[in-house]
């Protein structure tokens, strides 16, 4: 209906029905907020370059334990002399989280209902997250992936993530950590419209004290997630995960 | 960890069928001789969980040789192992253990796990636990 | 104005008694609700091991598939592109698994599959290009008929094969799948149409289930995290393709635990 009066006329619109809808309790003015962040966190999402050695957000290197720092500075130096054979993905394994977000691959944020999905442009690797179950998921085994479940604060979606085995490794250079690691994240949306994670890795068997990490995502038109086949990759003399340019 | 709400009980008879197709026969008949069972004792050296199937590497002193004999025994899959009763750390390095395998057709010390036996008497069954009988052709290494 | 405003108010009624209808919360876009037959959103499992029993090959199919059978029966053990870590979409039609979660916005329904790992994305009421890049897992398009989801498939690659016997697929493999919920809401029946003329004589169907899973979680697949040694002696590989790529190579003398891939066996 257009009428001189049309902007008025949607704004009456609009007030009329959220205010039945917020009397009618149905839904919290917090769901629809939610819901919003959630509509604008979607789509496609570029990782920003970030250091082979993942740094603090204080720019310091994670406290390890000397076992820990041990191991690290081992495979630190194998990886100088050009040995990659602690690093799984370099035969195509999975890389499982953190680290498959600090690899310069797209993914896409899917939500549907009660699930969140990450579906990554790296040899067909996803995650969902679980709004709505148990806090303390069920699981078998730890997987590379984990097993995560999410709630909001305000405007932020926290993930918290179990069960992830310890096969992987927390960045490029090889950081380690054990099957009972709680990964959180925080994701924001950001003024400029990048997307910011920030992650606090808790793991007392290589870690002196809980630490966070931070790495932001971009929009890039041109990006695409596709169903990487990895193998394919590799058959070819590419390398299983490029490096940062 | 026990699941609260696994149902997938039907699932277990049907995977461990001898044959039923994929039902990870795994390295199948080609590889492994199923009329035999050979029992085998040992110290775990090392337990890999993992896909497209699972092994414990054994060593296994024999009285004629100082140096004990390093045996792969596949034991199934994470998949398949769990539904089993097993669980990442069912089996740890330095366990000692006692396992009826069947041995591989080529000699090498290597075969498919039936039953493992822990020190405290507790028993695992491995993919090949109901396999049993005359090789049917070869298969696909699932 | 008055009217316009009683109107928009029974619209908003009308709004809210649909969503009180809903067991769900507002979804993200307009989601139909749980109690919408064309919602398939949730955690799927197969309910049962389904096995292909029949297809019609023609004869450069059967030949293929003898072929197999020959190297089967001497004693080597067949690569597949499954076996290769890198299975085609027709696997997640012909050979189910575990758990699969459906994802569905206005736009799409995502599927995403445990085992094998697979993400297909099926959008709805989409169009195929006319510029396919042939993929493992091809373009799918679907559109509701009635409460029954219609996704057709096309733009395959050739590399995936229906069963442990290699039945065959080409570029020209096309597949319908037809998924209806059933009333009660818990399963999913789901009827595949097969057609593929380089190797088949007709389009052929069949039929698979999924009930709904109680399980909030997944676990994963990682096909490619142990590639023995064992795995790859003695093999035949359906396609040349499939062959490993030696990236994990031991040197002599190397303990057979860490042994992965020798050399020359390339």
């Amino acid at each position: 209906m257009r009428s001189r009066s049309g902007n008025r006329l949607t704004a009456c619109t609009t007030a009329a029905l959220s205010a039945f809808l917020l009397a009618s309790g149905l839904y919290s003015q917090q769901t629809l907020a939610n819901e919003s962040v959630l509509a604008r966190m979607q789509g496609v999402w570029m990782p920003e370059p970030t250091p082979d050695e993942l740094r603090t957000v204080d720019g310091k290197r994670p406290p390890l334990t000397d076992e820990a720092a041990a191991i690290y500075e081992e495979r630190i130096a194998l990886r100088k002399a050009g040995d990659t054979s602690f690093d799984r993905t370099t035969w195509c394994a999975g890389p499982g989280m953190p680290r498959i977000l600090l690899m310069p691959y797209p993914f896409e944020i899917i939500s549907s209902q009660d699930r969140v999905a990450f579906i990554h442009g790296w040899y067909r690797w996803f995650r969902v997250v679980d709004m709505a179950g148990d806090a303390e998921p069920d699981f078998f085994y730890p997987t590379t992936m984990g097993f995560s479940v999410g709630r909001w604060e305000g405007d932020t979606l926290v993930i918290r993530t179990v069960g992830l085995s310890d096969v992987t490794t927390l960045d490029a250079a090889g950081l380690p950590h054990s099957d009972e690691m709680v990964l959180t994240e925080r994701l924001r949306l950001l003024p400029d419209g990048r997307l910011e994670n920030r992650l606090t890795i808790e793991d007392p068997q290589f870690y002196t004290s809980a630490w966070e990490a931070r790495v932001t995502f971009r929009r890039d038109p041109n990006a695409r997630v596709g169903d990487d086949v990895c193998p394919d990759r590799i058959a070819m003399g590419e390398p299983a995960v490029e490096e940062w340019r | 960890m026990q699941p609260s709400t696994y149902k997938r009980g039907a699932l277990i008879a049907a995977l461990l069928l001898p044959m039923a197709w994929g039902a990870n026969a795994h390295h199948s008949t080609a590889e492994f001789d199923y009329t035999k069972t050979l029992t085998i004792e040992g110290v775990v050296k090392e337990v890999q969980w993992t896909n497209p199937h699972s092994y414990l590497q054994v060593l296994v002193s024999t009285d004629d040789s100082a140096e004990p004999e390093q045996w792969s025994i596949e034991i199934g899959s994470p998949a398949i192992n769990s539904r089993m009763g097993w669980r990442k750390d069912s089996v740890k390095v330095g366990d000692k253990v006692s396992m009826e395998i069947a041995p591989a057709r080529n000699g090498t010390p290597y075969g498919t796990l039936r039953i493992l036996t822990k020190e405290d008497g507790s028993q695992l069954h491995g993919v090949a636990s109901n396999v049993r009988g005359e090789r049917f052709g070869g298969g696909q290494a699932e | 104005m008055s009217a316009y405003v009683t109107k928009v108010a029974l619209a908003a009624a009308a709004l809210a008694l649909m969503h009180a209808a809903s067991a769900q919360p507002p979804a993200s876009g307009d989601a139909p609700s749980a109690s919408s037959s064309r919602d398939l959103h949730g955690m799927w499992e197969p309910t049962r091991f389904h096995v292909l029993t029949d297809a019609p090959l023609n004869a450069a199919g059967e030949a293929l598939v003898q072929r197999n059978r020959a190297a089967m029966d001497s004693g080597r053990i067949m690569h597949t592109a499954w076996t290769s870590c890198r299975p085609g979409a027709i696997s997640s039609m012909t050979m189910p698994r575990e758990l699969i979660m459906i994802m569905q916005t206005p736009r799409e329904v995502v599927i995403l599959y445990e085992m094998p790992r697979m993400i297909r994305r099926i959008e709805l009421d989409g169009t195929h290009p006319n510029d396919i890049e042939p993929s493992y897992v091809g373009h799918s398009v679907g559109r509701w008929e009635g409460d029954t989801l219609v996704v057709e498939s096309i733009g395959f690659n050739g590399y995936g094969e229906l069963d442990a016997h290699g039945k065959p697929t080409s570029t020209r493999l096309r597949t319908v799948e037809r998924f209806t919920k059933s009333a009660d809401g818990e399963r999913l029946d789901i009827e595949i149409t097969i057609d593929d003329p380089e190797y088949y004589t007709e389009p052929f169907t069949i039929h698979r289930s999924w009930r709904r899973a109680e399980a909030r979680h997944q676990h994963e697949y990682d096909c490619m995290e142990n590639p023995r040694q064992e795995d790859f002696a003695n093999a035949y590989y359906v396609h040349d393709r499939y062959r490993p790529t030696c990236m994990r190579v031991q040197g002599e003398g190397m303990e057979p635990s860490r042994m992965v891939c020798r050399r020359e066996e390339q």
